[in-house]
């Protein structure tokens, strides 16, 4: 077997393409699809945005005030990526401490909002953390012939989203002398946080048949 | 009624080739069923929780133990947040903000703000805020490497940043290296430590105020190559700096502030007799070491002025920096020395479409007049690759690699440099909540520098028809890590900085 020694402008390409593809989701997730009436829907549940065992999560929904889950839908064509549709979704999550329940509360695009209430905090994460026939895009905007081409959706939830504030006072410290400045590292930017908790997934491929 | 009826097989298509691994059909379905779950929907619960006012019977703080609780209130009270005062329930602006505020202090691991409701009141309710710190002490640096000149140095550079619950920050350094392989040579060390309050509770300034004192055995060369860096072709000469300084600072706008910092020290230098540089022909040269002999002052006046966007460049994808230096040291300010340095920074930050960062960066610097050689640029300083200046000491007699062939390592010290950096920076990931590591990101720099030499070195080099301004070249490739104790970086230059080479 001879082993070929990639081009130039092959390296090229793959080092560009390199931090394109490693920028994609963390993993996939197994969503159900339905078409109903002129709608594609989506069920995916994403628990890891809150868990059992992250007690800052569940103190935040104990709190009294709502805690924000933002989900990001992208339906996207599979292979070449095309955009078909993209909308949010925001979910609150409290408990009401003089009713002493958990309130859900969902709205989708510009659209109203919707309540649900349970007693149990299980049953009120499990409901917010679940996308339950979510709407994800036209079914007339998704091309139909039984083999292809084939659709996903990205997903990108966020539990409260923060906004970093401007105006914390900048200490001078050590950094004084620009001359350290030349220590690259240490002037670095890089990415802060964009939520306390940030899950980014892409669903199975489907299709829709003629 | 437009919705299909059937519930189609789940069957993989026919071209098997062009089926992506677990591609499904959509089912369909008719009709828009309720949403499944045991919760009841809003329609059948009138009595539904609508936004409204409750009044702040009292606000507790738990959970503080080092942070004051003063510190927490004020940002609190700034919000409005205080006893007596109505919050809009389930959501108000101000407790998000004031969340938001309280986290980029940096003291805290997690913060909870929530309402415990007073018995009996459906509109009163206490504001808990439930906090866990973190610690506020940072490692700035770590010091630790060999050289051929000198087999070990370490020490660290540690900063308290909320002492006695303030937001005075206290910092501390050492680093203290072994004896060196040098004739003669004496061990060198130094030591500083620093106060600074970043803003003064009652007015818009920041103070701070230092000492530090420096023990150095300073290498020359008397022998060999220029760009040999065995020590047997160095001698040392010592003096001792000790002094301190302090600054005011003028936070003029958000991401703009100027400094005015004034330093003073007693330099006392021990300079051999007649200093001289023999060529590998056997041709000796006077060596000017650029120090006073004897005990004397130096002072220096120093204004800055330091543009930082960097903070928006989150929110907006993009950033600038801007930097200026001008240091002034002269007889009418005490200093037995004079010159004037400049030195200035500028860079943009912009984030790419797949949420990486590139930093085009550019800097420079000119010294005029006769600084001492602690002030003069030197090429350690300018390289990723040699180790630079630790605490202002030289354990290294090294100078940069000679990529291009243009001659940099032959050059130590300057009195002009200009450098321009490209850097690459791919975020890994971050957390709010965590164990002790907060993020990562990858990154990768390459740049150009150059540092010319002061007129008579330049003279020197145009009579051996060498280059004035040699280029030399940077790269480096690493992981940093933010840390609960400060950064860490792992790089591919800090191993060659360190390493016995």
């Amino acid at each position: 077997m001879t082993l070929r020694v990639p081009t130039r402008r092959e390296i090229l390409a793959g080092l560009v393409a390199a931090p394109v593809a490693l920028a994609r989701p963390d993993s996939t997730r197994k969503a159900k699809f339905e078409e109903v009436g002129e709608d594609v829907r989506m069920t995916l549940a994403l628990p890891g945005l809150i868990s059992a065992r992250d007690t800052d999560a569940l103190k935040s929904i104990d709190s009294g005030f709502d805690t924000t889950l933002r989900y990001s839908l992208r339906l996207l064509e599979y292979g070449s990526r095309r955009l078909v549709s993209s909308r949010v979704v925001v979910v609150k999550i409290r408990r009401d401490p003089w009713k002493k329940r958990y309130v859900v509360s969902r709205r989708s695009g510009k659209g109203g909002w919707s309540k649900r209430f349970f007693t149990k905090r299980t049953d009120a994460v499990a409901a917010a953390t679940t996308l339950t026939r979510q709407v994800v895009g036209l079914a007339a905007s998704l091309e139909r012939t039984g083999e292809g081409p084939y659709y996903y959706v990205e997903v990108l939830a966020l539990r409260n989203p923060i906004e970093h504030p401007d105006g914390s006072t900048r200490a001078r410290g050590r950094g004084r002398d620009l001359q350290f400045f030349s220590r690259l590292i240490d002037s670095m930017v890089g990415e802060r946080a964009r939520a306390e908790k940030k899950v980014h997934v892409r669903t199975n491929p489907f299709y829709l048949l003629p | 009624m437009a919705a299909a009826a059937a519930v189609l097989t789940w069957g993989v298509p026919g071209l098997a080739a062009a089926v992506p691994p677990g591609a499904e059909p959509a089912t369909r379905s008719d009709g828009d069923e309720a949403a499944a779950g045991d919760g009841r929907s809003s329609p059948d619960d009138p009595e539904d929780d609508a936004m409204r006012l409750i009044e702040l019977r009292r606000v507790e703080v738990r959970g503080l133990q080092h942070v004051s609780r003063r510190q927490v209130t004020a940002v609190l009270g700034d919000e409005g947040l205080v006893k007596g005062a109505e919050v809009v329930w389930p959501e108000d602006s101000r407790v998000r903000r004031a969340r938001e505020r309280l986290r980029s202090t940096g003291y805290f691991k997690s913060i909870t703000i929530g309402l415990e409701p007073i018995e009996g009141s459906e509109s009163a309710a206490a504001l808990v805020v439930d906090v866990q710190e973190r610690s506020t002490v940072s490692v700035d640096r770590l010091y630790l490497g060999s050289s051929a000149l000198t087999p070990f140095r370490g020490g660290v550079s540690v900063t308290e940043r909320n002492f006695a619950g303030r937001g005075v920050h206290v910092g501390g350094s050492f680093i203290w290296g072994s004896l060196p392989s040098l004739p003669r040579g004496r061990r060198q060390q130094a030591y500083s430590v620093y106060a600074e309050a970043p803003q003064l509770p009652d007015a818009p300034i920041g103070l701070l105020g230092g000492a530090y004192v420096v023990s150095a055995g300073e290498p020359y060369r008397v022998s060999g190559a220029p760009d040999d860096p065995a020590p047997s072709h160095f001698r040392a000469f010592d003096y001792t700096r000790a002094g301190g300084l302090f600054g005011v600072t003028f936070p003029i706008r958000t991401n703009l502030r100027l400094g005015v910092d004034y330093r003073f020290e007693r330099v006392d230098a021990l300079l051999p007799e007649t200093p001289a540089y023999r060529d590998p022909l056997g041709v000796a040269t006077p060596v000017d070491l650029d120090v006073r002999d004897g005990a004397h002052r130096h002072t220096v006046a120093k204004l800055s002025l330091d543009y930082d966007g960097r903070q928006q460049s989150f929110l907006s994808g993009k950033g600038a920096q801007v930097a200026v230096d001008v240091q002034l040291s002269s007889p009418g300010l005490g200093s037995q020395y004079e010159y004037a340095k400049l030195v200035a920074l500028a860079a943009y930050t912009l984030r790419l479409p797949w949420r990486h960062w590139l930093t085009p960066r550019a800097q420079a610097g000119q010294i005029l007049g006769d600084a001492p050689r602690f002030e003069e640029f030197y090429s350690g300083d300018l390289s990723a690759w040699t180790p630079g200046r630790e605490e202002n000491l030289r354990f290294s007699t090294r100078n940069p690699i000679d990529v291009f062939g243009t001659g940099i390592d032959t050059r130590t010290f300057g009195t002009l440099y200009g450098r321009f950096d490209l850097e690459y920076v791919w975020p890994v990931f971050r957390r709010t909540r965590n164990r002790g590591v907060y993020g990562g990101d990858l990154f990768c720099s390459l740049g150009v520098f150059t540092l010319v030499e002061d007129a008579a070195g330049r003279a020197l080099r145009r009579e051996a028809n060498e280059r004035v301004a040699p280029t030399g070249f940077n790269a480096d490739l690493g992981l940093r890590l933010d840390t609960a104790l400060g950064t860490v970086k792992i790089t591919v230059g800090n191993v060659l900085e360190r390493s016995p080479l």
